[in-house]
Formats: structure tokens, C-alpha cells, sequence
């Protein structure tokens, strides 16, 4: 134990401690675990040892000795027992008190959820919701006036002069469409036009020397 | 030790100059990395962690090599040793410098592999034993398992380091244990 202490100094100083008292408690208690399983071990080898002295003293005719060796093997099984036992309880207890500390952290987290909730609560008072309700009702009220006053003006969708008129506007409109439709042309296609036509060429190619050819002759083309 | 269960990750253990540490630093340094190799991979396939200085070391394999005849004096291991040092892969032990432990794997490595399994099995934010991470029944089947306790440590300073645990000792008892978090301080 030497070189690497003064290698790695410990973090401990410039980090904060981040163990809880219950976290000592945990490991405590799974120290305690590891004891007994060490134990345990234990007493399974002289378990093994006291089996192997049985036989040995069966073998050469020392028949109490062989006995005494085979009560002590029960004796270390009847420990081992109350080893286990031990064990489970040990074990529960760490669950437990690793169950307690989640719920330690889940009652924080349900703290703050309350917290937040309260504080959006106290700015949203339930005086100003229901000024809020209060005007947006009187809006709708005012607004349902304005339209009653308006109907009792007589403008109404069953007003027959004003639909007439609208009837006749949207005629006239009908007729501006009309007339303003270009008649079919009359004139003539030029000969390429007519050629790129026949051949129901669509090449590209084609297609813009045929328009270039209508650029120039812009008087066989009807606007 | 068992070393006819054991071959070489190169043909260089099986030539009697590899035994002599080289006068010309190229190929002594060439030598010296061919050692490291030779050693971590000796020492995973044993589960092997420290290397002693010793002529009963020096006896053994890797450093002992039957078929060849040859076997490395005390000095080579020490250099050999110091190289590793050097490399990352070992720290002396004592002061005198006469037990490395050896880092097949490097102490970050080791790191990595506990941090991971203590998140995959729900250890984050709770406390163990570093007993029970070096024999419990819970790490049986992980690589760690069995890594003394001196080389355990040293993966948990790492971890230490990165703010990802903390070792530390309980109210009544001098056992160490450690405390992973789920995320950095």
C-alpha cells in the first residue's frame, strides 16, 4: 500500500460528499451480509473437513472418534442453517430500507410537483378567471346586440332588391368573362409548324427551332 | 504454473534471445512491448494479477519458457516490469518496487465494466460492498469478478474521478463500499 495512495489522492477532498446517513446504514448492513456469507464459506469447508475425518476414522476402526467428527458435521449444518436464516433477514432489511429510500425520493419529487403547482395556482386566482369569463360573456352579449341592430335595419338575406342586384352584377361579370375569351386563330400554321405537327415531334430540339421560327413571323400568330 | 495450457501471442517466447533484455534501445523497445503483450495475455488466460519480483516468479511462465531453455534473471523481469509501469499496464505495490499488480485490463476498463454493469442492474444511486462486488453472488458472471481487492480499488478511484461514484465507509464498520451515481457531480 504505497505508491499508487500517493498517485491517485483521494476525491474526497474537492468533491462534496454525496453519502447520506442512510446510505451508511445500507452499507452496513450489506457488510453484515458479507460477514455472514463469509461465515458461511466457513463453516461449509469444515463441514467438508469433518466428513473426510469421519471417513478417515471409519477406515481405521475408531468408531467414536468417527462419531464425534459426524456431530460435528450436523452441528456446523444446523449453523449454516441459522446462517441462512440470518441471511434472508439481513436481505429483507436491505430491501426495505432501499425500498424507503425511493420512496424518500419519490415523496421529494411528488414536494416539488405540489410546490409548482401551487405557485401557477396562486397566479392564476380564481377572481381573475372568472373577470376573465365575466368579460369575454359580456363581448358575446355586446356582439349579439350589434347583430340584432343591424337584422332590424332590414338587411337581411331575404331582402329581395338587394339580391336582385347582386343577381345582376354577377351577370354582368359573367358577360366581361366572355367577351374577353380570344376567338380560335384563322390564319394559317407556317409550313415547320405544320411539319413539326405531322411528325408529332417532341423533341426538345424541335420544338424550340419551330418556336424560334414563330418568333420571327409574329404576324401568323393570332394573339 | 500451468503454462502447457497456455501459448504465446507470439512466436518471439519460443526464441532463446527474447529472454535477454537487448543492449540496443530500438530492439529493446521492441522487445518490451512484445513482453507486455506476452504478460497480459498470460495473466488474463490465469486470471493472474500480480507479478512478483522473485526468482520463484522468474521460475514460472511466462518468464520461464521450457521448450526454449530459457529463463529470464530478476533484472528482466524488473525491467520488464517497469516498462509495464511505465505503459499503464501495472502499478508498484511497495515501495521497493517488488509486487506490481498488472492491468490486463487498464483501471479504466475496469471502471467501464463495473459502471456498466451497475447501471444495467439497477445499481446506480445505491451502495455496495466492494465485497460484494469482488465475490458477490450478483457479479459471478462479470469479468470483474474476482479482481482483487487492491486493483478494485484503484478501478473505483477512476470511476471516483469522473464523478461517477464515491468509495467511502460505513457508520459502525471499517468495510469500504461504494456508492454509484446516476450522473456526475
Amino acid at each position: 500500500m504505497g505508491s499508487w495512495f500517493s498517485r491517485c489522492p483521494p476525491a474526497k477532498e474537492k468533491k462534496p460528499d454525496r453519502i447520506t446517513d442512510s446510505d451508511r446504514a445500507v452499507l452496513d448492513l450489506k457488510a453484515q451480509r458479507d460477514q455472514l456469507q463469509i461465515h458461511k464459506r466457513k463453516l461449509q469447508s469444515t463441514i467438508s473437513s469433518d466428513l473426510s475425518a469421519a471417513k478417515r476414522f471409519i477406515e481405521t476402526k475408531k468408531k467414536s472418534l468417527a462419531l464425534l467428527a459426524l456431530k460435528k458435521k450436523k452441528h456446523h449444518e444446523t449453523l449454516i442453517d441459522q446462517c441462512d436464516q440470518h441471511l434472508l433477514k439481513i436481505a429483507e432489511l436491505i430491501s426495505n430500507v432501499e425500498y424507503a429510500q425511493v420512496q424518500e425520493t419519490l415523496v421529494k419529487a411528488l414536494e416539488v410537483g405540489n410546490a409548482a403547482m401551487k405557485k401557477m395556482q396562486q397566479e392564476i386566482s380564481l377572481d381573475y378567471v372568472e373577470r376573465l369569463v365575466e368579460e369575454s360573456e359580456e363581448a358575446r352579449a355586446y356582439q349579439q346586440e350589434v347583430n340584432a341592430m343591424l337584422f332590424k335595419d332590414g338587411i337581411t338575406d331575404q331582402d329581395t332588391d338587394v339580391l336582385a342586384d347582386l343577381r345582376r352584377i354577377e351577370e354582368e361579370e359573367a358577360q366581361a368573362v366572355i367577351e374577353n375569351v380570344p376567338s380560335p386563330p384563322t390564319a394559317e400554321l407556317p409550313p415547320a409548324a405544320q411539319e413539326a405537327v405531322a411528325a408529332g415531334a417532341d423533341d426538345k430540339a424541335e420544338r424550340a427551332r419551330v418556336e424560334k421560327e414563330r418568333a420571327r413571323e409574329p404576324q401568323l400568330v393570332p394573339a | 504454473m500451468e503454462s502447457n495450457q497456455w501459448s504465446s501471442p507470439t512466436e518471439f517466447w519460443d526464441l532463446p534471445p527474447f529472454f535477454t533484455i537487448q543492449p540496443t534501445d530500438a530492439t529493446r523497445e521492441k522487445q518490451l512491448s512484445l513482453w507486455l503483450q506476452v504478460v497480459c495475455h498470460y495473466c488474463r488466460a490465469q486470471r493472474q494479477y500480480f507479478i512478483d519480483i522473485s526468482e520463484r516468479m522468474a521460475d514460472s511462465a511466462p518468464f520461464h519458457n521450457a521448450k526454449a531453455k530459457r529463463k529470464l534473471t530478476l533484472d528482466g523481469l524488473r525491467k520488464i516490469c517497469s516498462y509495464m509501469v511505465q505503459h499503464g499496464h501495472g502499478v508498484w505495490m511497495d515501495e521497493g518496487q517488488n509486487r506490481m499488480a498488472v492491468f490486463w485490463r487498464k483501471p479504466q476498463e475496469w471502471a467501464a465494466a463495473i459502471y456498466r454493469w451497475a447501471s444495467d442492474s439497477g445499481h446506480l444511486n445505491s451502495v455496495e460492498t466492494l465485497f460484494s462486488l469482488r465475490e458477490g453472488d450478483d457479479t459471478r458472471d462479470q469479468d470483474f469478478h474476482g479482481l482483487p481487492h487492491e486493483i478494485l480499488l484503484i478501478a473505483l478511484q477512476a470511476l471516483e474521478g469522473q464523478g461517477k461514484a464515491q468509495i467511502f465507509r460505513g457508520s459502525s464498520s471499517d468495510h469500504d463500499g461504494v456508492k454509484f451515481f446516476s450522473q456526475a457531480a
